[in-house]
């Protein structure tokens, strides 16, 4: 690993322990949101924003997985908002500026197709977009009215409806369909005519895989040391309750599928093209040891105070959003 | 040319593992029938009270609102006899089997597990009276409750077993010998004080009476477990405060606190230290409704895909065009099936060979049924005596601790299977759904948070498992012939 990323890993690891490790709890169950602004506070700080321009191509997708899977630890919500913007900046290497990218990947569905007229509006809303909140561009495909499809970005007021409350997790996070119609944009530009859309939606949709993954290996380091600590602290049966077998294989299964993700994030960032592949064989994996995670506490696993149930919301949310096993 | 010589296969019959043949206890034709019938009044209910307010229930107490209980539904129930549909008949309930609980458990569960539960918490504190075979204290606590129930007014009960520092210890023996047990029954003139912490109490917040297992000596819990009847307005008794859960949030789970609590003798269910062959039993009664609570998860869980998939609206590639998802369905609908096969079998083992027969006839067919209700009728210490002494010879010639062995390794294994179905599906069903404002997606999460839970109560999977497996290990119900 570079010096430059590891310096990286140090700052944001040190920001993480310092700010985000006590305030995500508070936004979580009693903000219910983070701070507006919150993305431009932390770039203030560690101008990870524009990643690109910190380290080159060369160290940028090692360092991005690194600050995803850091900040993960101890905010899902914000590691989740970077796995998107990384991904659209490691897609396309237009964006040069300090701008918080959201990005709308439509599912393969017709319904989410969004048109652009001749007098350049936007016709149509998109599916549910998480974080939109802190945004300064949206990066959306569209099709023109002779169907060619674009790729453009838009920016200003944009109006979000039938906002969506019901995620299980990412909770400090908002979750709305981006109405264009009733939008004040500021500007649209059409800054690539793609001829192979499914290409570029794949490429996109492969490098969020990737850094979903990220996320994946925070989570999972956090499960882990939370496990860790309790059964080698805690007795059942008179004896520290890391000896009782079943429990030590879970522990120890974690710590294998944590191997396995960090491996995979490795490997993919050398060869992209066989994200869908990797992930498909290990997301299951993983969604299955923040489960058994849970177990390891009994019932103090299933209450808010030590964390677990939220990485299994939080995990369980991010899934959901990037599922194609029926694409 | 020499014979080659083959090693003979050994030759175990696992079957003896259960103390009958388990064909023997598959319901009959009349009894499917009538439990089909009851099965059906129960989704009507659901569809009537539960399927209306469940998300509704869910978010407000999510989101803030963290003491609300849904008393509204909790009393269209009670209309229906739900609170007391295990009470023995001579009390005035409905007699009813431990199987058709679960059945009642599982197709309420497909609604909501949350506001099922309450119901099933109940159940599981009122267990502790009903299994007591002590007429003086049905008469002094059943009967007013199914007159109180009859007339609209809740009275609820709860089952106190979990220590801060003790889950799964309290539930086997070794356990209670090691663990760490913090509380304890001193006994005092004419009584008991009560001391000490119990955790995750379901209904431990909204009972009028608390079921309480405490030692009379820390030191050796295994020896002195016992059972208390705590009511919730007694001197000394609070509820410290309500869990924030991920899941099941409509039935309140309390941490609550014995400081110095006073509790006559007459309120000590069986003599004292008769808490574990006690606990035990209602363990192995009430695993197999848990199993139900599980299977009702996936059943609930399944519904909403069914209907999802079916949804003219939804893509082509999750619906029942595409057959990934038909294929997707019949292995979650087998599952479910498997599950349910399960709890059935469990719950019609324990009616069939443990739970005392008595009050599941007809109190005026048998006398010995008119007998109770005679000796309800004159309440006395005497009557109270007698009933611990019958729980005493029940325990010693009617139920042989092989029977309840062997019964709790069904009803483990069917709340373990009854779990990990329940997480199994809800898991497939939320890849399967697009996550959206509609109630497919709002339902299907929910039921997976609820899911977990299964997992969790009633003994952790991993220590029923372990209960199982032992039974194995030390080969104590299967034989070389």
């Amino acid at each position: 690993m570079s010096e430059l990323i590891n310096n990286i890993r140090e700052s944001v690891d040190k920001f993480r322990k310092k700010e985000l490790e006590k305030n995500c709890k508070y936004w979580e169950f009693e903000e219910r949101g983070l701070p507006d602004n919150y993305i431009k506070q932390i770039d203030s700080k560690l101008g990870i924003v524009n990643l690109r321009a910190l380290t080159g191509d060369e160290d940028f997708l090692e360092a991005s997985s690194v600050i995803i899977s850091l900040l993960a630890k101890s905010c899902v919500s914000l590691a989740f908002l970077f796995a998107q913007h990384y991904s659209v900046l490691s897609t396309v290497s237009l964006f040069k500026d300090n701008k918080f990218i959201s990005v709308f990947i439509p599912y393969v569905t017709e319904g989410s197709v969004l048109y652009i007229n001749q007098k350049d509006r936007i016709v149509g809303e998109t599916d549910f977009l998480l974080g939109h909140e802190f945004a300064d561009i949206f990066i959306i495909p569209v099709y023109d009215e002779n169907d060619n499809r674009y790729i453009i970005t838009v920016t200003g007021e944009l109006s979000v409806e039938d906002s969506l409350d019901f995620m299980p997790g990412l909770s400090v996070l908002n979750f709305g369909k981006i109405h264009f119609t009733t939008s004040k944009i500021n500007k649209i530009t059409k800054f690539s005519k793609v001829k192979n859309f499914e290409e570029y939606r794949d490429k996109l949709y492969k490098n969020m895989l990737r850094n979903q993954l990220s996320v994946y290996s925070g989570i999972l380091a956090v499960a882990y040391d939370i496990i860790k600590k309790y059964v080698n602290e805690r007795k059942q049966g008179g004896v520290l309750i890391v000896e009782h077998s079943p429990v030590r294989n879970i522990v120890k299964n974690i710590g294998y599928v944590i191997a396995e993700v960090e491996s995979t994030v490795k490997v993919l960032i050398e060869r992209p093209e066989n994200s869908k592949e990797m992930y498909f064989a290990i997301v299951d994996k993983v969604e299955d040891a923040l489960i058994d995670s849970i177990q390891c506490l009994g019932g103090y696993g299933y209450m808010e105070d030590y964390g677990l149930e939220k990485l299994l919301r939080d995990f369980r949310s991010v899934k959901s959003l990037f599922t194609e096993q029926f694409g | 040319m020499k014979k080659k010589q083959f090693p003979v296969l050994p030759s175990v019959c696992y079957e003896d593992l259960l103390f009958k043949p388990r064909i023997n206890n598959l319901p009959e034709k009349k009894y499917i029938k009538n439990s089909q019938q009851f099965r059906e009044e129960i989704r009507v209910f659901s569809k009537e009270h539960i399927l209306t307010s469940a998300l509704e229930t869910d978010w407000r107490i999510r989101t803030g609102d963290h003491d609300y209980v849904p008393w509204e539904i909790i009393k269209s129930g009670m209309r229906k006899g739900f609170l007391s549909m295990l009470y023995p008949k001579a009390v005035g309930g409905q007699g009813g089997t431990t199987t058709k609980f679960a059945i009642f458990m599982e197709e309420m569960s497909a609604g909501c597990p949350g506001i099922a539960n309450i119901f099933g918490a109940n159940a599981l504190g009122a267990a502790s009276l009903i299994f007591s075979l002590n007429m003086e204290l049905w008469a002094r606590y059943l009967v007013p409750a199914v007159k109180s129930e009859k007339k609209g007014k809740p009275v609820i009960f709860a089952w106190a077993i979990t220590e801060p520092s003790a889950g799964s210890d309290v539930e086997y023996l070794d356990g209670l010998k090691k663990g760490a047990i913090y509380s304890e029954a001193k006994p005092v003139v004419g009584g008991y004080r009560l001391n000490g912490r119990k955790v995750f109490i379901s209904n431990g917040s909204i009972a009028d009476y608390i079921l309480v297992k405490m030692p009379l000596n820390r030191k050796k819990a295994d020896k002195t477990w016992s059972t208390f009847i705590v009511p919730s307005n007694a001197v000394g008794f609070k509820v410290v405060r309500t869990e924030n859960k991920m899941g099941q949030v409509a039935t309140p789970a309390a941490e609550i606190e014995f400081d110095d609590v006073f509790v006559p003798s007459n309120d000590m269910i069986g003599k004292p230290g008769s808490g574990f062959n006690m606990a035990k039993m209602i363990l192995a009664a009430s695993r197999g409704p848990v199993g139900a609570i599980g299977t009702g998860i996936a059943l609930g869980a399944f519904r909403l895909a069914v209907a999802y998939a079916s949804d003219s609206e939804t893509p082509l590639e999750r619906s029942l065009q595409n057959s990934a998802v038909v294929e997707l369905l019949a292995e979650l609908f087998n599952k479910i099936r498997l599950s349910r096969l399960s709890y059935i079998e469990a719950s019609s083992n324990f009616d069939k060979n443990i739970l005392p027969p008595m009050w599941l006839q007809d109190s005026l067919k048998y006398p010995f049924g008119g007998l109770q209700k005679i000796m309800i009728g004159n309440s006395r210490t005497k009557i109270k005596e007698f009933g611990d002494e019958l729980l005493e010879k029940y325990f010693k010639y009617l139920i042989s601790s092989e029977k309840l062995d062997s019964q709790l390794i069904v009803a483990s294994s069917a709340k373990v299977i009854g779990g990990d179905t329940a997480m199994f599906v809800t898991k497939k069903i939320l890849d399967l759904i697009i996550p959206s404002s509609s109630a497919y997606w709002i339902g299907a999460q929910k039921l997976y948070r609820d899911a977990k839970l299964i997992q969790i109560y009633e003994g952790t999977n991993q220590l029923n498992k372990q209960e199982i497996g032992n039974n194995l290990k030390t080969g104590k119900r299967f034989y070389n012939e």
